[in-house]
């Protein structure tokens, strides 16, 4: 079951906190990069307190490898759990990734084969988290560069088959979507329209670079047409999903992802007209 | 399980070391697509991490130039890859690396000024602590002084620097001409903490240094202050009075979290 839609949100970065207190700007939460407040104490957690007494907030992690075939890390769980338990969260995302290997982290969201096998395991996995949170988690789907020669079914046929076995929620990223859809010559709609809509809580929408032969997913430039029109697609296939803007390089000042996120609004709101009509 | 363990093993060779055994897992055309696929995982790995370092040693990287700072940072990254799940902690190793790689390891200013900015990282996120007033520990009844212990805050540390680290960070934080490194004979101690959200430092005096460590290692006030006496070589009260004005300023600046009274046997 999914949660209450919050509306239209923004990531959470360092360089907005006064901006953010100061001006209360127009949008209706926030999702925070778990890892950035998982520490002792200090600046980060004092202003993530005080936006949460103003905003809803989420939390977005990217360590928690739940596609690796290491035990899972029970201390990064605690930690994950105590700052749930500290920010009371609209809910926890992660991503459908592995991050290292043999107790080595390579810091990046790493792709996984499609494999029966490999959905086993992330189901499994998956299924502790959520025991161990006491709460469902939304698993997003990266951007990629490679596939693998084993994998036997497609990656939005992979997120289904997951989010069936373990009742997790899906947080669809639609740059992320066009991105492997470029790089690996799927289309971007298919994919879409092939996941089990009655579990995408949330949407992410960031910009990314474009090197001729392939796509890089960077998060630091603005959404570009193509995926503002995946995103209406999207919603009109979907209904209203709570959405942001995700940007994690360039990050321009609060007013400019303001303004970008009324864009995302507007389209909300003329694709659910559609709908309607 | 062992087909995905077997396949991440050879995909994180790669990134780490850029073993070919995972080219044949990856769908494509032809080897030279799979390869160019695979570089940007392994150009990102690096330049991620790269990246990190650089927020972690602003002055570091401004001391040694973008170039060598790249360099020097990839050679950290290949000796001694992320064991961390939050890439906050990636950048801990780095000063002890410097220190030790025969590489870095003569140029010891690069591994203190790299130490001091890992201590200004401790203290901008350390566990939040109360600071105790002068007020309050001047509200201990006279008698139970000699028994007096301090807890630091959590957010000081101290570093030892023969090297001019404050004044290469100084000309980093001001955009000035980088002075080239300055070694002194004795080494100075820098305390770094953190007080109402913001991180400071400063050199402290021998002796302030010898009591503070003192206090820091258990003793109490009574002892501590004999002890301070007797190594240097003031009279007692001239030496009570001295640790008292020391202790007056260390509360000021928020060093101190709380305070115990033992009795003294």
């Amino acid at each position: 079951m999914r949660f209450q839609n919050p509306g239209f949100g923004l990531g959470l970065r360092t360089v907005h906190y006064d901006d953010i207190l100061a001006s209360r700007p127009r949008v209706d939460w926030f999702e925070a990069l778990s890892e950035n407040y998982m520490v002792p104490g200090g600046k980060p957690l004092y202003y993530l307190d005080r936006i949460r007494a103003e905003y809803p907030v989420v939390l977005h992690g990217v360590s928690l490898s739940i596609g690796s075939t290491d035990p899972l890390d029970l201390d990064y769980l605690k930690a994950l759990k105590a700052l749930a338990d500290r920010i009371q969260p609209a809910w926890v995302s992660d991503h459908l990734c592995w991050t290292g290997f043999a107790r080595k982290n390579i810091h990046d969201l790493l792709p996984l084969p499609y494999t029966t096998e490999a959905a086993r395991h992330v189901a499994a996995r998956i299924a502790q988290v959520q025991d161990f949170l006491q709460r469902p988690i939304l698993i997003e789907n990266v951007s990629s560069y490679v596939n693998f020669d084993r994998s036997e079914m497609t990656e939005w046929e992979f997120l289904a088959e997951i989010s069936e076995r373990t009742d997790c929620l899906l947080l669809l990223d639609v740059n992320n979507v066009y991105v492997s859809g470029f790089n690996h010559g799927f289309d971007p709609r298919q994919f879409i329209d092939a996941l089990p809509a009655h579990r995408i809580q949330q949407i992410h929408l960031a910009g990314h670079s474009h090197c001729g032969t392939h796509i890089i997913d960077t998060h630091d430039a603005p959404v570009i047409d193509e995926v503002w029109d995946l995103y209406r697609h999207a919603i009109e296939k979907l209904g209203p999903v709570a959405t942001m803007i995700e940007r994690d390089d360039h990050i321009p000042d609060l007013a400019t992802l303001v303004s970008e996120l009324e864009q995302a609004r507007e389209i909300a709101t003329t694709a659910r007209s559609f709908v309607a009509a | 399980m062992k087909a995905l363990a077997g396949l991440q093993a050879r995909f994180q060779k790669h990134l780490l070391d850029g073993d070919p055994g995972v080219i044949a897992d990856i769908a494509g055309p032809d080897d030279a697509f799979r390869q160019t696929r695979l570089r940007i995982y392994y150009s990102a790995y690096r330049l991620r991490l790269i990246a990190a370092l650089g927020v972690d040693y602003p002055a570091l990287e401004a001391f040694v130039g973008e170039s060598a700072f790249e360099n020097l940072a990839a050679a950290y990254i290949d000796a001694c890859p992320s064991t961390y799940r939050n890439l906050r902690w990636f950048g801990e190793g780095l000063a002890r690396f410097l220190r030790n790689d025969p590489a870095f390891s003569q140029q010891p200013v690069l591994a203190e000024l790299a130490g001091f900015e890992w201590a200004q990282g401790l203290a901008f996120d350390a566990d939040d602590a109360p600071q105790t007033s002068f007020e309050q520990i001047a509200s201990v009844p006279p008698v139970d002084w000699p028994g007096l212990r301090f807890i630091a805050h959590p957010s000081l540390h101290l570093v030892e620097s023969h090297w001019n680290v404050i004044a290469i960070w100084h000309a980093h934080r001001d955009q000035q001409k980088m002075p080239g490194p300055v070694r002194r004979e004795e080494a100075d101690t820098i305390a770094v903490w953190r007080r109402d959200f913001k991180t400071y430092f400063r050199t402290l005096d021998h002796d302030e240094t010898w009591l503070w460590r003192a206090f820091a290692g258990g003793a109490g006030f009574g002892d501590a202050c004999s002890d301070f006496a007797a190594t240097t070589g003031m009279a007692d009260a001239d030496a009570a009075q001295r640790a008292a004005g020391l202790l007056r300023g260390w509360v000021n600046e928020g060093w101190i979290q709380g305070y115990a009274v033992s009795i003294e046997s």
